[in-house]
């Protein structure tokens, strides 16, 4: 696990330098709109907005084509299967008994992840994630949970990192990631060691804290300015969704 | 296994926004914050246990560990859920942006159960660690997998299969996560029992 989201979101592009806040309320919009597409035509326009929208923020074309495949593997059973169980008028010269409804469905489904993912996407990889949750502690999200994920995030790499090497050690002595009960119990033992260090970790992380005057609120340097760019960014953004939207009814 | 995006219609994502908050609102009362580090670090080490592969022929899986989770944070797994979740669902593309509440709502409540199962069957003192572990482990996955498959059936009758595809995937996943959460359980008993609700003396 590296943090490749971080590594792309300092980049530099016009998605890149639109106020986080003003770009979150307007992607949120975005995909509330999104959600709740019914027609073909318009989920079809939308995901195409969304691929604009990401081709804007000047990231790397293959490592994105990957990500959102992976993100679509949960949807693709769904997708096979839903052609044949949805009832409806069969598809007239077809060999597979496949419904025109069924395949509605789920190219319906599949647009629609496809352009919400993407949005999603557009958002991770062009913002760094300390700006974007101060973003959403501004936009209303409790302190309690932005500290706590931003928490979160600082300890999950170096946790990776443990976990890691300690899939060295086992590889080093022999483990062999097999279905059997040993195993499993190896497995369980790793999981169980990362917790153990964790909890010593968490005690070392509060005294750190505590020697760096922490009183449970965390604070940045960053401080977010708005101007006329993101409001017209936010503007044609919310006049897309909005269009989306009409084009559905 | 998570809800991903583009299934599930919109009224049912925002009812599962607000469920998520309210959890998350329960999980939070009462947190100090001297406590804030702890949930944070034990949300990360769950976010890197789930990247464990275990192997089932012919492919592998990802274990949830929201039994453990529950049984090792009790009411704050409520917290740490969502979190976890947000993080994979935005660093890896696992689950969903949409989904978060729904999901957040189906683990945390699975989570809770087992949470109240583990505390339950060791009260008594009679279960052997292992099985507290894995009965808690189990009874989560399948609340949570029948939360799943429940909300993938109300959808219409085009779902009905894809339902039952989903649940019959989580078998093999109950299996595994029972067994590891057992050992890691009786792992923990031994080395750290302050880890684990009830075994601090």
């Amino acid at each position: 696990m590296r943090a490749e989201a971080e590594l792309y979101a300092r980049g530099d592009s016009p998605l890149h330098r639109w106020d986080a806040r003003w770009k979150t309320v307007t992607l949120a919009v975005l995909i509330a709109v999104l959600v709740s597409l019914e027609s073909v035509r318009a989920a079809l326009a939308g995901a195409l907005m969304a691929l604009a929208l990401l081709a804007g923020g000047r990231l790397p074309a293959g490592l994105m084509l990957r990500r959102l495949l992976t993100a679509q593997a949960l949807l693709f059973p769904c997708l096979v299967v839903l052609p044949f169980t949805v009832p409806g008028a069969p598809l007239p010269g077809s060999p597979l008994p496949v419904s025109r409804e069924g395949l509605h469905l789920a190219l319906l489904l599949y647009l629609r992840a496809l352009a919400i993912l993407t949005v999603g996407f557009a958002m991770v990889y062009s913002t760094p994630m300390v700006v974007w949750l101060r973003a959403l502690q501004n936009l209303g999200i409790p302190r309690r949970l932005v500290e706590i994920t931003l928490m979160t995030y600082r300890y999950l790499f170096t946790l990776g990192w443990e976990l890691t090497r300690m899939r060295w050690a086992l590889a080093v002595r022999g483990f062999r990631n097999r279905p059997s009960r040993a195993a499993w119990r190896a497995l369980a033992q790793v999981v169980g060691v990362t917790l153990l260090r964790s909890l010593e970790r968490t005690e070392r992380v509060r005294q750190a804290l505590a020697c760096r005057g922490f009183q449970g609120r965390l604070r940045t340097l960053h401080e977010f300015r708005a101007g006329p760019p993101d409001w017209i960014k936010s503007a044609v953004g919310i006049l897309l969704a909005a269009g989306l939207w009409m084009v559905d009814r | 296994m998570h809800l991903s995006d583009g299934i599930l219609p919109g009224p049912v994502l925002v009812a599962g926004f607000v469920s998520a908050a309210a959890l998350a609102r329960w999980g939070v009362a009462g947190l100090r914050d001297d406590e804030t580090p702890r949930v944070a670090v034990f949300t990360g080490a769950f976010f890197c246990a789930s990247l464990l592969h275990f192997k089932v022929p012919p492919t592998s899986v990802h274990l949830l560990f929201h039994g453990l989770l529950g049984v090792v944070l009790g009411r704050r797994a409520l917290l740490a859920l969502p979190i976890g979740l947000g993080l994979q669902a935005t660093l890896l593309g696992h689950g969903g942006i949409t989904t978060l509440g729904v999901n957040a709502t189906m683990f945390g409540v699975a989570a809770l159960a087992a949470s109240g199962l583990y505390r339950w069957l060791g009260s008594g003192g009679s279960v052997r660690p292992f099985w507290c572990g894995a009965l808690a482990a189990a009874a989560a996955v399948l609340i949570s997998g029948l939360l799943l498959a429940a909300m993938l059936w109300s959808l219409g009758e085009g779902f009905v299969w894809v339902a039952r595809y989903a649940l019959l995937a989580h078998l093999p996943v109950l299996v595994i996560e029972a067994v590891v959460t057992g050992s890691a359980v009786e792992f923990l008993r031994r080395a750290q029992p302050a880890l684990l609700p009830g075994g601090a003396a």
